[in-house]
């Protein structure tokens, strides 16, 4: 018995430890919470969590992910000018990095359309998921109602920014049939942050390309309404959403809508004068042109200038890294700049007889020659300066585009050349044309149509190397006086050596190069895919390809 | 001990007539054994070997006969006769020692053993050229599958227990050392690492291995992918004599096999010709001084290793001990790859008493790996330079600052004697991997303490507490001349990766007979965390290269950038464990799990897991024994098992919706980072296996046969949403997926000869296995989405990751464009200029235009046949079969063996064929380029060249059949031919006494037998794309025994 009952107690205590060590245990090894990330119950909790959540929208719009969780610049914070650029005649992809996109040889897997497709969706939905965060937050200290505005004013302007650009390459312009059923690309406008909404947002199909227009500008109303004039900081004035940046994006949407009017009604709001400096309006942050053209540019002038209305902001540990950051990609491979040299202004647009000698944009302060050694002896563009640190912003709109959207709108509605136009006109032209005599006059302009042309040429002079070019191309395409009626011909890329066949004052009768063949606006290689990633699992929009494809 | 004196006392009470002395020594070594019992056959009567064997015992004068017998050792019987001294030596018993193997929180008889585990011992892998033991695994099991990826040192192989048991969690099975669970996988961010590179192999008395779901269902949660339990050296009971182990190994070590590429002649004609067919000016030209490089010569080396290991045990009365000491260095076959370890290990055990015996257990180790850049589209990466770098330059150039052959502005390879840059920008493999530096150090601690109280004659209480530590500093420097680091203008990157895990387990054991009723029962609780902390500071824009060489230097950069990591998952358990044996017959096991744990929410973050086995020895019926075929086959064992498990590894927190960092510039954000599932649940997996054990002519030959199936359910699988909906990573955390694998194993252990002291060992696994996925996510249209990928998918029905893409249908003899079949049958052709597709009509091959059906249907599109489109499933990259064939011959002291490794019914997608060795740009490339389409050469499998058009001439960036091989290959793994020094040499006494002596040569990858055209089969698993080839390593060593 005796025996027994020790062992009962020995039992006892062992069965004790183990219980013991149970309950002290338990916890410490159970509730354990995330210390990396916020959850979606702490991310809306507090002010200070809120502005870490829009600033998170914008980090969307700068750098989403590539294949690999690469950091390419997708959308804006780099991608949308290379892509923009590549897809025009301006600029010639030197090397095999955009050759895809400057070949039209895209197919519904390549990965450059595949990211900017995702990375577009992934910021609006970023947004929506933010906005709907917003509309739940309580109110009090810092975060006033007029913050909360000022918030979603700043997720209605990326919104409007993404299905804008996605209507750009997914979608035909709106010149052509804005309402044919399917033709634009799905507007997303609910949070999808769980596996029910995701399902219920898969559902839907493509809206029409007058919708999506129809979205971007409410988008872009609502944000004017919002947004601060301005902000303290100067570097966020650029860097993030202000109301003039609603309008001048605006006066961009407009433009591509054929909507004279209210590109001028818009434009108005930033330069309502009838002449230089055309009244720098306070009400929408006073913007003005810089006195030199590289002004807005370069690592450090693109920080803080008065014309950049709204740029990404890429530092030193936040950029879209070396194979993707526009300094590294733009700029010369020669020692000491040592960017790599992959796109190079072509001389399609270099040789024109109006992309005059004594431009200041063909000075050595704006282009750069590389060399020596073939492969890379070509022109390349100064604008963005810092190929080691990749700190340059990324633009987005400057002031100069605005009043040269205002150009066009105006004198598209005249029936003779117009003075305003032309002064919007000459204000951009003329700080890089200095010669007198080269300048425009009225005279210079036979017809309304002369003076249109003139700023069409002007834009594609003063914005090479902004991705503006596809712009352009895509919202002309149907237009039967100033149409490219496609993707233009382009210089043929494989050429190793461009020196001799750029016109300069010393080689007035350059070489002829060869070319690669235009591409109908009918192709289908006028419109990217709608790529394999989102057919292969959303039926909808598989069922709803663009043709060809 | 009690039991010891009390055969001595009794002993002495019957001690008569007359005393006989003798020592009893071990056959291996001819020490002397201390602690064997003698006894007299029929008598309680008996003696103990003293320390140096010797035992003296009195005897009937009628003599008898004695019984020798010491566990581990073959028992003997000797007859007495009239003499007065019988000395004897004992040697090991194979078959005992196997009698007891190790499970999860205990052991067991195998004998009653109803669950389906493989032991291997650690000496059958341990002299083998490795840095770790898992990759020497392969083919010594069925059903477990261990595949290398690359043959870089460092890279941990993957190890598929009966199959691939996930898609998109965790497939690695769960390993234990010495009851702790260890922390698996990379955790260098600069080249990969091994942790189990962290055990060093000769430490490692045992590796057991658990299949079925009735040997692993004590794991629960953790089981489904298997367990591999691990067990290190101690001393031994009653050794006495101290063991020194002392093993030298040194050897060499080459590729397999290099890639054909083109030499300087053969590059110049075809880079030549990709010019001029695009309308380019011809580029590539002879170089006037001759030079033809392979720069296979770069990239390659003949690598070496030598390892050194001295390990020492013992015992004293109460504590037995083993101490070790390993050094390895390796120096691997791709230039830049290193290895070196420095090990120690300690196990000492303890009996402080009847009641009370403890023990610790610890090694510390120091691991360096320096690794390179061999990323497979990587422009630094070392196989593309390899492949496509100009071969009529020298990689050296004394007029260069660098020494190396660049481009003046020092961006890309030098142009040698041509007129243009290599295209992509590829860089001089020689100059960055004599400069950029990738080195992962690692610290290692596993150490674990344990204390037994025996309570009761059967009842004991365990209780243990592990520790695993891993500190990892990774040092990557770039250099600012060229490569990689040039953008940046130099880049020196530090990472500090501490993880922790401790682990603390009790345990309550039951063992007690009562009449024919066994009982074997242990209940436990086990709880489990795991923290990950690591920061890392980077520096870009150096001062100097001066400050770039071993560590990041304040002050000598301009751009400083810094983070860190955290994160920590825990699990609490309760466990209980009941084997049941009736009359040694009938065999019953049970067990039940239940385990919470941190990454799952509240709600569904408790999981009850539970296993059932039992088993049948018919070979212990007496009618069986009875039976004439119970001569020949004296024991049969029928199995069958079913159980529970799960899988939890899912990663931290994966059903949170989470804001991770989101900086953007100079401003710090929060980005919506991951979709949560509050819903989310364990997934389980539902393991049956029905097995026999059969031994023929007492067990000379040993047969083992399993059926098994592993139903995987509820998987947790990232269910994919459409990308258009902007969920961040396109997925979801969701419990979608089921799959299934079946098969069969086989095992076969036969002694064919044993005659004259030639003795020839064979051992044979074989194992069916089928992959079958059973559900995967539905869209909301209830449509199963597949996982689809550029070159693979994952459907319902067939067997996961297969490849998918395009039948390739040749080339169009008339104008060289590739040919592929749609969907539907009809032929077209893609113009590999401009990338258009046409129909192809045989009659008329050179029209790309005629037809009016040239509309755009002739374009391949990436659906799927089924519903219209080109895309099918073009092979299976699983294999279907697979197992290992070890013979080995003996003679006297002579030992070869022959290990053969095969495995099949699968296909490898040779992608580094796809995008490298046929690529159309200016850079070097195969010699299956030769064959191109020319007017002179039109019946080809190889389409016209055209400069850059990789994705127009070879479909790049998909999967196109041209590109599927075969992936079946037999390997002569090993070759092993030892010689032990007989003992009748050794010097026996003295200062320099020797037990034994082993000295012995290998091959390991000797051979392999395949049709696979690239460099292994195996590579890559499944996916081949510039993977670094395996090594043939060739090892000479000598084994000394003190």
């Amino acid at each position: 018995m005796k025996k027994i009952s020790k062992n009962y107690i020995v039992k006892a205590f062992s069965a004790l430890f183990l219980v013991a060590v149970a309950a002290c245990s338990d916890k410490e090894v159970l509730d354990l919470q995330p210390a990396t990330s916020l959850s979606d119950k702490s991310a809306f909790a507090t002010p200070s969590t809120i502005e870490l959540t829009v600033v998170g929208v914008y980090d969307a719009a700068q750098s989403g992910f590539y294949a690999g969780g690469q950091i390419r610049g997708y959308p804006f914070g780099a991608a949308h000018v290379q892509q923009g650029d590549n897809r025009g005649e301006d600029v010639i992809s030197t090397q095999g990095f955009y050759g895809i996109t400057y070949d039209g040889a895209y197919d519904p897997t390549t990965q450059n359309n595949d990211f900017m497709w995702q990375t577009l969706y992934g910021l609006i939905n970023k947004a929506n998921v933010v906005l709907d965060g917003l509309d739940k937050a309580t109110l009090g200290g810092p975060l006033t109602q007029t913050v909360v505005d000022q918030y979603k004013g700043e997720m209605y302007f990326l919104r409007a920014l993404a299905h804008h650009e996605l209507l750009k390459h997914f979608a035909r312009p709106f010149s052509d049939n804005p309402t044919v059923a399917r033709g634009g690309v799905v507007n997303r406008i609910t949070a999808v942050a769980d596996g029910a909404s995701a399902d219920l947002a898969g559902q839907l199909g493509r809206n029409t390309v007058r919708e999506g227009y129809d979205l971007i500008l409410t988008d872009l109303n609502l944000a004017e309404t919002n947004l601060p004039v301005t902000r303290s900081n100067a570097s966020l004035r650029i860097s993030r959403a202000t109301k003039a940046a609603a309008v001048a994006l605006k006066t961009r949407v407009y433009l591509h809508m054929n909507d004279w009017a209210n590109v001028i009604i818009e434009g108005n709001k930033l330069a309502a004068g009838s002449s230089v400096p055309f009244a720098p309006n306070p009400a929408f942050g006073s913007y003005s042109l810089t006195a030199s053209p590289l002004g807005p540019f370069t690592a450090a002038g693109s920080k803080n200038n008065p014309e950049s209305i709204f740029s990404i902001e890429n530092n030193d540990v936040d950029n879209a890294g070396v194979n993707g950051a526009l300094p590294t990609m733009y700029n010369v491979s020669k020692a000491p700049v040592n960017g790599r040299g992959l796109v190079c202004i072509s001389p399609i647009l270099w040789n024109r007889p109006w992309f005059l000698d004594g431009d200041l944009r063909k000075g050595v302060a704006m282009v750069d020659d590389d060399g020596p050694g073939p492969g890379r002896v070509a022109k390349f563009t100064r604008k963005y300066s810092d190929a080691v640190a990749r700190t340059d912003n990324a633009p987005v709109i400057r002031y100069a585009e605005v009043l040269l959207n205002m150009a066009e709108a105006i004198q598209r509605q005249a029936g003779a050349p117009d003075a305003r136009a032309l002064e919007l006109l000459n204000a951009v032209r003329n700080r890089s044309v200095t010669t007198v005599p080269d300048r425009f006059t009225i005279a210079s302009f036979a017809t309304s149509n002369d003076l249109i042309t003139a700023v069409l040429q002007e834009r594609r002079i003063e914005f090479v190397c902004e991705g503006l070019r596809w712009s352009d191309i895509h919202r002309l395409a149907q237009d039967a006086t100033f149409g490219t009626g496609g993707i233009p011909l382009k210089a043929n890329r494989t050429v190793t050596n461009w020196s001799t066949f750029y016109r300069t004052p010393t080689n007035p009768a350059p070489a002829v190069f060869s070319t690669q063949a235009a591409i109908p606006y009918s192709d289908r290689r006028f419109l990217w895919p709608i790529p394999a990633s989102e057919t292969n699992v959303n039926p909808v929009l598989a069922s709803q390809q663009n043709p060809g494809y | 001990m009690s039991f010891l004196s009390l055969l001595l006392i009794t002993s002495m009470a019957w001690a008569q007539e007359r005393v006989i002395t003798g020592k009893v020594t071990s056959t291996e070594d001819g020490s002397g054994l201390p602690g064997v019992n003698v006894v007299v056959k029929g008598t309680t009567n008996g003696s103990v070997s003293d320390a140096d064997g010797k035992y003296s015992l009195s005897v009937p004068t009628t003599g008898g006969s004695l019984v020798f017998s010491f566990i581990g050792m073959t028992t003997q019987e000797i007859q007495i006769g009239d003499r007065t001294t019988v000395d004897i030596s004992l040697g090991l018993d194979v078959t005992q020692l196997s009698e007891v193997v190790v499970v999860g929180y205990g052991t067991q008889e195998k004998k009653k053993m109803t669950s389906s585990q493989t032991s291997i011992t650690g000496s059958a892998v341990s002299s083998l050229a490795a840095p770790s033991f898992d990759t020497q695994l392969a083919g010594r099991s069925a059903g477990v599958q261990v595949t290398v990826g690359t043959g870089i040192i460092g890279q941990a192989p993957t190890i598929n227990i009966r199959g691939v048991n996930s898609l998109t969690s965790g497939t690695f099975p769960l390993i234990v050392v010495d009851g702790v669970p260890m922390v698996t996988g990379n955790q260098s961010s600069v080249t990969p690492t091994n942790p189990l590179a962290d055990i060093n192999p000769n430490d490692i008395e045992s590796y057991d291995i658990l299949k079925d779901g009735a040997a692993t269902a004590i794991y629960g949660s953790r089981a489904a992918n298997g367990v591999i339990l691990i067990t290190t050296k101690r001393g031994t009971k009653g050794q006495g004599k101290v063991k020194v182990d002392l093993s030298v190994t040194t050897g060499f070590s080459d590729a397999v096999k290099r890639f054909d590429v083109l030499n300087s002649d053969q590059f110049i004609l075809i880079a030549n010709e990709k010019l001029t067919n695009s309308g380019a000016a011809i580029g590539a030209f002879a170089n006037p001084d001759g030079v033809s490089t392979d720069w296979q010569d770069e990239i390659l080396r003949t690598g070496s290793f030598s390892n050194y290991n001295l390990g020492i045990s013992g015992s004293s009365k109460a504590t037995n001990y083993f101490f070790s000491v390993g050094y390895q260095k390796q120096q691997g076959a791709v230039v830049a790859n290193d290895f070196d370890r420095l090990s120690f290990r300690t196990n000492v055990d303890h009996k402080f008493n009847k009641y009370v015996e403890g023990g610790v257990g610890l090694s510390v180790n120091r691991n360096n790996t320096t690794g390179l850049n061999t990323g497979a589209n990587a422009l630094s990466g070392n196989i593309s330079a390899g492949l496509r770098l100009f071969p009529n330059l020298s990689p050296f150039d004394a007029t260069n600052a660098t020494g190396f052959n660049l481009s003046p502005d020092g961006s890309v390879l030098g142009l040698g004697p041509n007129t243009r840059n290599i295209d992509n920008n590829y860089t001089n493999a020689s100059f960055v991997l004599a400069n950029n530096k990738f080195i992962a150090s690692t610290d290692r601690v596993l150490g674990n303490v344990y204390a037994k109280i025996n309570i009761v004659d059967g009842l004991s209480f365990r209780t243990q507490y592990g520790l695993d530590y891993t500190g990892n500093l990774d040092f990557s420097s770039s250099d600012p001349r060229h490569g990689d680091g040039r953008g940046s203008a130099g880049v020196v990157s530090q990472t500090y990766r501490r993880v922790t895990r401790w682990n603390t387990q009790n345990t309550l054991n039951f063992n007690k007979e009562f009449g024919k009723h066994d009982f074997d029962v242990v209940v436990g609780a086990e709880f489990q965390k795991t923290t990950v902390s690591s920061f890392f500071g980077q520096g870009a824009n150096f001062s100097d290269r001066f400050f770039q060489q071993d560590n990041l230097i304040s002050g000598q950069f301009v751009t400083p950038t810094s983070g860190g990591f955290y994160s920590l998952n825990g699990f609490a358990s309760y466990f209980g464990r009941m084997n049941y044996s009736f009359n040694n017959k009938y065999l019953l096991g049970v067990s039940l799990r239940n385990d919470a744990l941190s990454n799952l929410p509240t709600a569904t973050r408790n999981g009850t897991f539970f296993g059932a086995s039992a088993g049948y020895r018919l070979s212990q019926e007496e009618f069986f024994k009875n039976l004439n075929i119970g001569s020949v086959l004296n024991d049969v064992k029928l199995r069958g098992s079913f159980a529970e498990v799960g899988n939890v590894d899912i990663g931290n927190f994966p059903y949170l919706s989470l804001y991770g960092a989101g900086r953007y510039g100079s401003q710090n954000g929060a980005a919506f980072t991951q979709a949560g599932n509050p819903l989310l649940q364990w997934e389980t997996s539902k393991k049956l296996n029905i097995g026999a054990d059969f031994g023929f002519l007492n067990n000379k030959i040993q047969l083992v046969v399993d059926y098994f199936s592993n139903d995987v359910d509820g998987l947790i699988l990232d269910a994919p949403t459409v990308p258009s909906v902007g969920i961040p990573g396109n997925s979801i955390s969701q419990n979608v997926g089921a799959l299934s694998n079946s098969g069969l194993e086989v095992t076969i252990n036969a002694t064919p000869v044993d005659k004259n002291g030639f003795r020839w060992d064979v051992s044979a696994n074989f194992t069916a296995i089928n992959n079958q996925v059973k559900t995967l996510a539905k869209n909301t249209l209830g449509e199963t989405l597949p996982l689809v990928g550029n070159y693979a998918i994952t459907r319902e029905g067939d067997s996961q990751n297969s490849i998918y893409g395009f039948v390739f249908a040749g080339v169009n003899p008339a104008n060289g464009h590739p040919l592929y079949e749609k969907g539907n049958g009809e032929i077209v052709q893609r113009n590999g200029n401009t990338g258009v597709y046409s129909y192809y009509d045989a009659a008329n091959g050179i029209d790309e235009t005629v037809t009016v059906r040239n509309s755009i249907n002739a374009s391949l599109s990436t659906r799927d046949v089924s519903v219209g489109g080109d895309r099918r499933i073009l092979g299976q990259t699983l294999p279907k079969w697979f197992g290992g064939f070890i013979n080995t011959f003996s003679y006297k002291g002579l030992s070869l063996e022959v290990f053969l490794r095969f495995q099949g019914g699968n296909k490898v997608y040779n992608q580094t064929k796809q995008d490298n060795l046929l690529n159309q740009d200016f850079t070097n490339g195969g010699t299956v380029l030769l064959d191109r389409w020319r007017p002179d050469n039109v019946n080809t499998d190889v389409p016209k060249l055209w400069l850059n058009r990789n994705a127009q001439v070879n479909q790049s960036g998909q999967a196109i059949s041209r590109f599927v091989e075969d992936g079946d290959f037999l390997r002569i793994q090993n070759i092993i031919l030892s010689y032990s020094i007989p003992k009748s040499i050794l010097n026996k006494t003295g200062a320099f006494a020797l037990s034994n002596i082993r000295v012995f040569a290998q091959v390991q990858n000797a051979f392999t037998f395949t049709n696979y055209t690239g460099i292994d089969p195996e590579l890559g698993v499944g996916f081949d794309n510039n993977t670094n080839p395996i090594f043939r390593t060739i090892t000479f060593g000598v084994n000394i025994g003190l």
